[in-house]
């Protein structure tokens, strides 16, 4: 029960996870959603006005998160709306307000494996699509040899992914949207160790292909 | 119990890079922040020391960097968000807050105690002590306060001392009222902001300008007060001017007591104001009008503040005592302009309008007259209005004013067709059918609030489009090619503005309708037919007379009205006689919505590129 909001900020931690994203609104993956400024002024809102709230600030790294673990771009407004709306719910009720980003997340992933699991499927990227966004990837080197190693590497990021198992890339998707191990495990429901195991087992992975 | 793990076995450990050397996972968590501060000295101070184990740090870093710039690659093409989704999600949120309705004080109150009692940790005695002197507390005062039965006077004095105690513990206290309006077919949220101490008012509802206007109208011919819907004293005020009406108190089970007036004569038949018992506060009100449509009121929320902690433009500025209030009669005479000027002074006027809101619905209309004059005329809601839209437009040499409130209007007997009321509005047939698409929308939505709450959704951004594809029309009929032709630089971009803004709102509420209707539109209206129909009118030749931008706009109009009627015809109460095959409008509907949006786009373009004709 301590703590409240308050719990959202808790875990601003520095790391290489958020360090990317340049182009479409800044660090999305450890970005704090909501402004530090702002919390104290949650509390005192209405369940509807807090509900807003947290919905324009938690929905940009929400959305990603899903494109991300692969639920099509049509069904995530509907899966995020419908986390706020049973976000709503358990507020109303009185439920437990630690980590509220959390729980909209892990309300989410549920969503997403139960609700539309009829509809569920990793986005296809096309040959052509895949290009574009390879092209897209923000330059930092800019020799063509060095683009040329940059979109390989991406490629070879591509293909290390489809080599984990389903947990493994569970525990990084959430790692990128910036939870502590502890919260992974939570949404998750695996312990603590698991977790540390399964990103060292798919960061290992991944490396490998990158080699 | 970790802290043991790794202190006693990290250093030590051994694998696959033996020898005193940080095994992977503990960079890992190294990196991640998952370390004690102590683990993470010991790991930082190895890492400085060690080459090895710092290019393994470096690798990981870099395979993690790699790893987030691809994530970031797959989710860019849908970033941000779309917007309009938002305005989706907020009204199935005030949809699903209705449903719920409003927690009682009692158990808000609770609950905040509770959470002040979480975050200052006391022991856990303390805590169940505090509970338990609050629920008993709490049930005490509620047994103490309930009343079994009070008279209507009564029940009204207390909810008006009620409010009063309310707002006397706010310094200059505005009342922040949040309710749910349902009249008809129309329902909307009215959010109103009152300032008792200054008298101001200010609201905003979430509908378009025409639903609020049909609202609005029903309250006014049932001589009701717009301004302080769902408020005891008014209730009195109301209730005294009726000094034939017949009064019960209803007690309900749910600890809630209903007043009920019913009058033998005048527009409302009956009226119902509900209070709280806990706090006699008013929470819900209903009007039976004369024609048996009703009007009904629930509060969603209700909030008193300090005027300070609004922001200043909430409110109208307050008016200076010192300075005169200008009569419409003295507003400077307007000039004799030429041909060129009064073209020019039109589009300022059109863009006057359009940024006062007024161009979208509002029975406001510019002439030019004979004697070389141009005429603003029409009827708005009220006074305040009324000197909003003079305020501006007199800013504008050449141009005269004739605007009327509705009540002015009323007084005016052989006004015509330029009303601003339009009649029967909520006087429906009595003798409707079921919608056309009733079992798909009940298929979609089991929950009827929800059901209501799309089928008005859907209704709203239809006359939203109709009455921007009027504005469109309105403004190509005001400016034939020898009218722009005489138009400075200036006038001949703002008018260019005007058209690109409303095109790209419009082109927004045809995509955002098309989402809304593909919820209960069958898949079968999608056929190949349709879509041939819709390449074939896109692929046909179009004639350069064709591309003038007037004409395209005569043909979004009559599309976007074909738009607005099959959506009312298939989502709402048709008279009886209706015998539309029902897949025939759905597929014309579909056809419509689609080929609007290659006309939109292609009017866009049009209207854009270089000078305007």
């Amino acid at each position: 029960m301590s703590g409240g909001l308050s719990a959202i900020f808790r875990n601003a931690i520095p790391s290489v996870w958020a360090s990317m994203d340049t182009a479409t609104g800044g660090v999305v993956g450890l970005a704090l959603d909501i402004k530090i400024g702002d919390a104290e002024r949650l509390k005192t809102d209405s369940p509807e006005q807090r509900i807003i709230h947290l919905y324009d600030s938690l929905r940009p790294s929400l959305y990603r998160y899903l494109i991300n673990i692969g639920v099509s771009p049509q069904d995530v407004e509907e899966v995020v709306q419908e986390s706020f709306l049973r976000l709503f719910r358990h507020l109303r009720s009185g439920g437990n307000e630690d980590n509220l980003r959390g729980w909209i997340f892990k309300v989410a992933h549920n969503l997403s494996i139960n609700v539309f699991q009829g509809k569920r499927h990793q986005i296809e990227v096309s040959p052509e699509l895949w290009q574009q966004l390879s092209l897209s990837v923000p330059d930092r080197t800019p020799s063509p040899e060095g683009q040329l190693l940059q979109q390989e590497r991406i490629h070879r990021i591509k293909n290390g992914l489809a080599d984990l198992t389903q947990l493994q890339r569970n525990c990084l998707n959430l790692r990128v949207a910036g939870f502590r191990y502890r919260e992974i495990g939570e949404i998750l429901n695996i312990g603590t160790s698991t977790v540390a195991s399964s990103l060292r087992n798919a960061i290992a992975r991944i490396m490998k292909r990158r080699a | 119990m970790r802290k043991n793990r790794y202190n006693s076995s990290w250093r030590a450990r051994t694998g696959p890079f033996s020898g005193g050397h940080l095994t992977d996972e503990d960079l890992i968590r190294s990196l991640d922040g998952e370390l004690s501060s102590k683990e993470t000295a010991e790991a930082d101070a190895h890492i400085l020391s060690c080459w090895s184990c710092r290019g393994r740090r470096q690798a990981i870093e870099e395979g993690i960097g790699d790893l987030v710039e691809y994530q970031n690659a797959i989710a860019t093409p849908y970033l941000p968000p779309p917007l309009h989704d938002r305005a989706i999600f907020l009204a199935r949120l005030d949809a699903l807050a209705a449903g719920l309705g409003r927690p009682s004080r009692f158990v808000t109150m609770l609950r905040e105690t509770i959470r002040m009692l979480g975050i200052h940790p006391l022991n856990r005695v303390a805590q169940v002590a505090g509970i338990l002197l609050l629920v008993t507390s709490g049930l005490a005062l509620y047994f103490l306060q309930t009343t079994r039965i009070v008279s209507a006077d009564e029940l009204l004095n207390r909810a008006t001392v009620s409010d009063m105690n309310t707002l006397k513990a706010v310094a200059e206290p505005v009342v922040i009222q949040r309710l749910r309006v349902h009249v008809g077919r129309q329902l909307l949220t009215r959010t109103i902001y009152r300032d008792i101490a200054h008298n101001r008012i200010t609201s905003r509802t979430d509908v378009s300008g025409l639903g609020k206007e049909l609202v609005r109208a029903a309250y006014l011919r049932s001589s009701l007060d717009w301004n302080t819907p769902l408020d005891a004293k008014t209730y009195r005020s109301w209730r005294s001017r009726h000094a034939d009406g017949q009064d019960t108190v209803i007690q309900h089970e749910s600890g809630e007591v209903t007043l009920q007036t019913k009058l033998t004569a005048g527009p409302v038949a009956e009226a119902d104001l509900t209070v709280r018992t806990s706090d006699y506060h008013a929470i819900a009100e209903r009007y039976q009008l004369a024609d048996h449509s009703e009007i009904e009121i629930a509060e969603l929320s209700y909030d008193v503040i300090p005027l300070a902690a609004l922001h200043e433009n909430v409110f109208a500025p307050l008016p200076e005592p010192s300075l005169p209030r200008f009569p419409v009669a003295v507003l400077p005479e307007p000039m004799s302009p030429n041909d060129a000027g009064l073209a020019n002074a039109q589009v300022q006027a059109e863009m006057t309008l359009h940024k006062l809101g007024g161009d979208l619905g509002e029975e406001i209309e510019i002439k030019i007259r004979p004697e070389r004059e141009i005429v603003v005329e029409g009827v708005v809601t009220d006074e305040s209005r009324k000197q909003q839209v003079q305020a501006e437009l007199q800013k504008i040499a050449g141009v005269r004013m004739h605007i009327l409130t509705i009540a002015e209007a009323a007084q005016q007997p052989s006004r015509g067709s330029g009303a601003a009321l339009r009649p029967g509005a909520s006087a429906q047939t009595m003798s409707a059918s079921l919608p056309l698409l009733d079992s798909e929308l009940n298929a979609r939505f089991p929950d009827n609030d929800q059901r209501m709450a799309y089928v008005n959704q859907a209704l709203s951004l239809a006359q939203l489009a109709s009455a921007r594809a009027w504005a469109l029309y309105r403004l190509a009929d005001r400016h034939p090619s020898q009218d722009v032709a005489r138009l400075s630089d200036p006038s001949r971009r703002e008018l260019q503005a005007l058209l690109i803004d409303h095109i790209s709102v419009l082109r927004e509420d045809v995509s955002l309708l098309q989402n809304q209707l593909a919820q209960v539109l069958s898949r079968s209206s999608n056929t190949p037919a349709a879509n041939t129909a819709v390449s074939a009118r896109n692929n046909a030749a179009v004639s350069e007379s064709q591309r003038d931008w007037r004409i395209r706009i005569h043909r979004v109009h009559s599309s976007i009205e074909t738009i607005h009627e099959a959506t009312a015809t298939l989502l709402t109460s048709s008279p009886i006689n209706n015998t539309s095959n029902v897949e025939e409008i759905e597929i014309n509907l579909r056809t419509s919505l689609t080929e609007m949006q290659t006309e939109l786009q292609d009017l866009d373009q049009e209207v854009r590129k270089g000078n305007l004709k």
